[in-house]
């Protein structure tokens, strides 16, 4: 049980750590245009820090996803990146064909309790999908996103419950991760 | 020109959410399908429309209404009503016009900054409130006692 408290903490703090670096990052480069803009940004980070304190953001009950659902996470953002660059759909239509396909699997089998699971992970991995990153490894970074992921997916599922946006930031950690993997490995 | 567009941008980020919401939590579509579905729609509005519209349109406001859908698939009610949707669209469309160079095209960042912006709006009435330095305060002693009966209690 501990064990488990521990790692849920860890990944809240990733996920704030994530959060306000790209916060600061916008506070950086903001730094020529004025006072109104970093002092919004700034209100901004000091509400996030608050809205961690909320207690209905997160589940006291400790669950973690099954590993079975969470495979769609890297097959769907392959997908997705595949339709966004190489076929030229572009990101939201990507998004938006893998999404709806995803959404209404379940009509292969109105019964099945797994078919009605996938959605969400499907819907992840196609956030990944959406980048428009040229680089000639962009394949494995976006596989690497996809497990990164999936991993972080297994161990929210009772973090951040309800919240718009959960599954893009989660996507987001995953692909972070999987660009300073390759460009540590590639260096 | 700039307001003009920022405004434009606003609303577009507005509608997404606004729609999503009520496909969403009204029609009972469950928060994917909500946002998934107006991301179809708006990617093939823009896919048949690209040669017709503005360049600055065509890039830009998919991606506002598709953070604003990202809002909308909030499905927990206890600190959002109408204007906190609309108050969190609004904080979403201000982070992504001064979004970070430095992640452009990473897959991910525009529902973190759904995110980003829900959570502020979230934590909006801890602002408001009345007394609330007393009442952190109130927290802030609770947990110290908490803690000396602890250490007492394993003594």
């Amino acid at each position: 049980m501990k064990k488990k408290k521990l790692l849920r903490f860890i990944v809240i703090l990733l996920i704030f750590f994530v959060q306000f670096f790209v916060l600061a990052s916008m506070f950086e480069e903001s730094g020529n245009s004025g006072i109104a803009i970093p002092a919004i940004l700034l209100l901004t980070l000091f509400l996030l820090i608050g809205a961690y304190q909320l207690k209905s953001l997160h589940h006291t009950k400790l669950n973690f996803e099954k590993v079975g659902v969470v495979v769609w996470i890297p097959i769907s953002a392959l997908i997705t990146y595949w339709l966004n660059n190489a076929v030229g759909w572009g990101p939201v239509l990507s998004l938006g064909v893998v999404g709806t396909i995803g959404s209404y699997l379940y009509l292969l089998d109105r019964k099945s309790s797994y078919l009605k699971e996938i959605p969400p992970p499907i819907y992840c991995g196609a956030f990944i999908g959406m980048s428009s990153l040229h680089v000639g490894s962009i394949y494995v970074i976006i596989l690497l996103a996809g497990l990164f992921t999936a991993a972080m997916y297994v161990l929210t599922r009772s973090v951040l419950v309800g919240v718009g946006g959960k599954l893009g930031t989660l996507a987001f950690i995953g692909f972070l991760f999987s660009v300073l993997l390759v460009n540590w490995l590639l260096k | 020109m700039m307001v003009v567009s920022y405004t434009v941008c606003t609303f577009a980020a507005l509608f997404g959410t606004f729609v999503t919401y009520g496909v969403n939590i009204k029609a009972k579509q469950g928060p994917v399908r909500a946002s998934a579905l107006v991301a179809l729609a708006t990617g093939l509005f823009f896919y048949v429309f690209q040669d017709v519209l503005p360049t600055f349109y065509v890039t830009n406001i998919p991606m506002y209404i598709v953070g604003g859908s990202f809002i909308g698939m909030v499905t927990s009610t206890t600190h959002i009503n109408r204007y906190s949707l609309a108050f969190s669209a609004c904080v979403y469309a201000f982070l992504l016009w001064f979004a970070a160079r430095r992640f452009d095209g990473f897959g991910g960042s525009l529902g973190l900054l759904a995110c980003v912006s829900l959570m502020c709006t979230m934590a909006l009435p801890m602002l408001t409130q009345k007394k609330k330095v007393t009442y952190g305060y109130r927290i802030i002693r609770f947990m110290i006692i908490k803690n000396r009966r602890r250490k007492n209690q394993r003594v």
